[in-house]
């Protein structure tokens, strides 16, 4: 058709209506909006898409979205976070510092990670559009607000607060301004007691306090006030903003203490960071030992350690911009925002000298123990490990530890603990496997927690190794050798058996357990069997009996499949979806929404 | 800020790199180029009541997965186009059904109206806020054949392709959408220039 009034600028000079139309065809987007919904689409996405195409990355994403030791949730976000940020370009620092160091938050959603992020990681795994997201404006308007307030405030204070001291100038210490008196202080001052400094950008700037030592300050909105602590020593109260501290060596009745919050850190002599930018105090340390005091509980957290308010001690990775200023304190390296900028002080000549972390009282972990009791000593020798090499390649360096343990027969028992609880500390649930293999098989010369330590690993390889055959033999096993382990690792070895739909296993296992398993295990074992069985004609007959055993065994027998189906969804979709129906069909009206979700995949 | 006759010349857009894998190195690119189209689009499907933020967000989710799978047969603004309309289109029947949901659905409880961010009634002036009050009046089809061929300066024959229908069938719904702008506006006492001078963006 080619009627002119059918085009657009005919029809509205026609109309004497134009500008509205033409306001209404040069619309565009809010400033910002273009970025905002960018860097939400690489924290919802890109990580998600990556961890789909490398099986490895994967694999350590489904364990953080599951239930992780101490630290693991969040290196590999960080990793995850880092890797994908980069890859889309939005790794620069003017981009990072637009979006409020997303990394940061990320991680400290991490440490809270609660199951419906859980359920998030795991739609996001498929690829599929997760649950409502985070808004990052909501995140950031606060923090915008904060650095609005803070300049408004360092703008009209001198005017309302005339300079009494002696440091009249009005400057600030490159991306920091400091106030001392009610006055700005000038740049290129030795900052003192009683000092107050607000950081104005995310860029860390290298400050020197008077007989405490270099720090780098940063993060914007950040409020650093400079003080005298109840020990006659120097208080540095951090409130938002991040530090890096790099401390010469106190006297202990004048200590340094770094307070966040509730968190105190005390230092002896050390280079260390304090995160406060999210809502989990973060303490990172390079060198040295630091006393971290939350409320009434008291960490020591050493070199190569980071504390958490949510997670405690973990050996992870501290944040790239802690390892950055933290190298550059110790003079190995030097961070990409100039240190020459103004106001910059010189960095103090003595480093430390680095304090043992063996030294440390151990730090608690905080995985939670599995179901299994503590059980008498046990002597026997271990089978030897036959199917080791078949296992899967994820587990490998087990077996290295494994054979290390055999080196390490003749250690002494503490020591052996030692060695376990550090490897737990590493975060990775491979090395955590090798740890507990290598106590188990040290165990021979120590005896004590021998079962305990077994029916852990069992655990461990089963739910979150998806190596169900290994954990069978170990559970069988433990069955045979451990006469107060046997009801559970009887039971627990027959839910292997029907969850892997082995029936004469099955058979053998239920006539164990009938022998050995208390009334509750055997109703749980019952319910099990008349649920594997829900074709046929023994599925009621079987469920009577259960009822009979125990009646209140049905929801103990819920309460477990929907525990174990949330624990396979990933790994093993379709043993978790065979225990979701189970789950079901006791309680078809009580069904969590993680069970539903996964039975309506 | 780019012209309507800039936008109406089509033929400059250039080709597509294909992409490999979801959200890979060209989504970037893919990205800037289209962010605004899609804002617009968004905007005047959506109308007041829309999410813009999560619909957006929801749109290049599924057009960076689907990348590269995107062949180049269609303009890449016809196909964002496509997703785009499904997006609001899913969005609107979402909203029908939890305002049915909630028994609100009568009418307004008095002295209630939508609230809208304080980010979004900045961005929004008077001027958009007519227009899209108006388009959100419209008919979708009639709202789509607007949008693209009024306001986005689409060629007629790329209309007929994005909404799928016949080429006759897409000037018949532009002259009925245009007569229902012109109707409404009569209807809001708006019936030449002189009475937009309170509007700010009208003359932006």
């Amino acid at each position: 058709m080619n009627d002119p009034s059918f085009q657009p600028r005919r029809w509205r000079e026609s109309l004497d209506l134009a500008p509205l139309v033409e306001a209404e065809s040069a619309l565009s987007p809010p400033e910002g909006l273009q970025e905002r919904i960018y860097h939400a689409l690489a924290l919802r996405f890109s990580p998600m898409a990556e961890a789909a195409s490398d099986p490895e990355l994967r694999s350590l994403l489904l364990r953080a979205a599951l239930e992780p030791p101490a630290g693991l949730k969040e290196r590999v976000l960080r990793e995850v976070t880092e890797e994908a940020l980069a890859r889309l370009g939005l790794a620069e620092p003017a981009r990072l510092a637009a979006a409020s160091d997303p990394a940061a938050l990320l991680l400290s959603r991490a440490a809270t990670l609660d199951p419906p992020a859980g359920r998030r990681a795991r739609g996001l795994l498929r690829l599929t559009p997760g649950p409502r997201r985070r808004r990052p404006a909501f995140v950031l308007a606060p923090l915008a607000l904060a650095a609005a307030l803070t300049g408004l405030v360092l703008f009209l204070w001198p005017r309302a607060h005339p300079p009494t001291g002696t440091s009249l100038a009005v400057g600030t210490f490159g991306p920091v301004a400091v106030l001392r008196a009610g006055a700005l202080l000038a740049p290129h001052a030795t900052l003192e007691v009683g000092d107050a400094l607000t950081a104005l950008s995310n860029d860390p700037q290298r400050l020197r306090l008077a007989g405490v030592g270099d720090f780098f300050f940063g993060g914007q909105g950040g409020r650093l006030a400079l003080e005298k602590n109840d020990a006659g020593g120097v208080l540095l109260a951090l409130s938002g903003g991040r530090i890096a501290v790099h401390a010469v060596h106190r006297p202990p009745t004048a200590p340094l203490v770094v307070e966040a919050g509730d968190t105190r850190v005390r230092i002896v002599g050390t280079i260390f960071s304090v995160d406060a930018t999210g809502p989990n105090v973060r303490v990172a340390v390079r060198e040295g030992l630091v006393r971290v005091t939350r409320g009434t509980q008291v960490t020591f957290v050493g070199s190569g350690q980071v504390w958490s308010a949510s997670a405690g001690v973990s050996r992870s990775r501290p944040p790239s911009w802690a390892n950055t200023l933290m190298q550059t304190l110790a003079g190995r390296a030097v961070p990409r925002p100039a240190p020459s900028a103004p106001g910059t002080a010189r960095v103090a000549a003595s480093v430390p000298p680095a304090t043992s972390l063996a030294k440390a009282p151990p730090a608690p972990t905080s995985r939670p123990r599995p179901r299994s009791r503590p059980s008498p000593v046990t002597t026997a020798p271990l089978p030897p490990l036959a199917s080791a090499a078949g296992r899967p390649a994820a587990a490998q360096p087990a077996v290295d530890l494994v054979a290390l343990a055999r080196g390490l027969m003749g250690k002494s028992k503490v020591e052996l603990r030692r060695i376990g609880r550090d490897a737990a500390r590493q975060g990775d649930l491979t090395t955590e496997a090798g740890a507990l293999y290598a106590l188990s098989f040290a165990a021979d010369a120590t005896g004590a927690d021998r079962a305990a330590t077994l029916a852990q690993l069992a655990h461990l390889l089963d739910e979150q190794l998806a190596d169900p055959a290994e954990a069978l033999r170990i559970w069988r096993y433990l069955a045979d050798k451990s006469p107060a382990d046997r009801p559970e690792a009887v039971a627990s070895e027959f839910e292997v058996d029907v969850e892997l739909g082995r029936q004469a296993e099955l058979a053998r296992a239920f006539a164990e357990c009938v022998r050995a398993c208390s009334p509750d295990d055997l109703a749980v074992a019952r319910w099990t069997r008349a649920l594997a069985l829900a074709d046929s004609p023994r599925y009621a007959a079987l469920l009577k009996a259960a009822k009979r055993i125990a009646p209140t065994a049905q929801h103990a027998a819920v309460l477990t499949y929907e525990q174990r189906a949330r624990l396979l969804a990933v790994t093993q979709p379709e043993r978790a979806r065979r225990l979701a129906r189970f789950a079901a069909k006791l309680a078809p009206d009580d069904l969590d929404a993680d069970v539903r979700a996964l039975l309506n995949e | 800020m780019r012209t309507l006759d800039a936008r109406m010349d089509r033929s400059s857009e250039p080709a597509p790199r294909v992409a490999e894998r979801p959200f890979g190195p060209e989504f970037r690119d893919f990205y800037e180029r289209h962010f605004a189209f899609v804002y617009r689009v968004v905007a005047r499907l959506a109308g007041p009541e829309g999410d813009v933020d999560d619909l957006l967000q929801e749109i290049f989710a599924i057009a960076g997965q689907k990348l590269p799978e995107f062949q180049g047969r269609a303009k890449e603004t016809t196909w964002l186009y496509r997703i785009a309309a499904n997006v609001v289109s899913a969005d609107r029947r979402k909203r029908r059904r939890q305002h049915l949901l909630s028994m609100r659905w009568l009418k307004p409880a008095a002295g209630e109206e939508v609230v809208e961010s304080p980010d979004r009634e900045v961005e929004r002036s008077d001027a958009h806020r007519l227009v899209h009050g108006i388009l959100a009046e419209m008919s979708e089809k009639k709202r789509a054949v607007f949008i693209l061929f009024e306001l986005e300066g689409m060629p007629g024959q790329d209309v007929a392709e994005v909404v799928g229908c016949p080429l006759d069938t897409m000037w018949t719904r532009l002259f009925h959408a245009r007569r229902e702008f012109k109707r409404i506006l009569a209807e809001r006492g708006i019936r030449s220039t002189a009475d937009l001078s309170a509007l700010p963006g009208a003359t932006r």
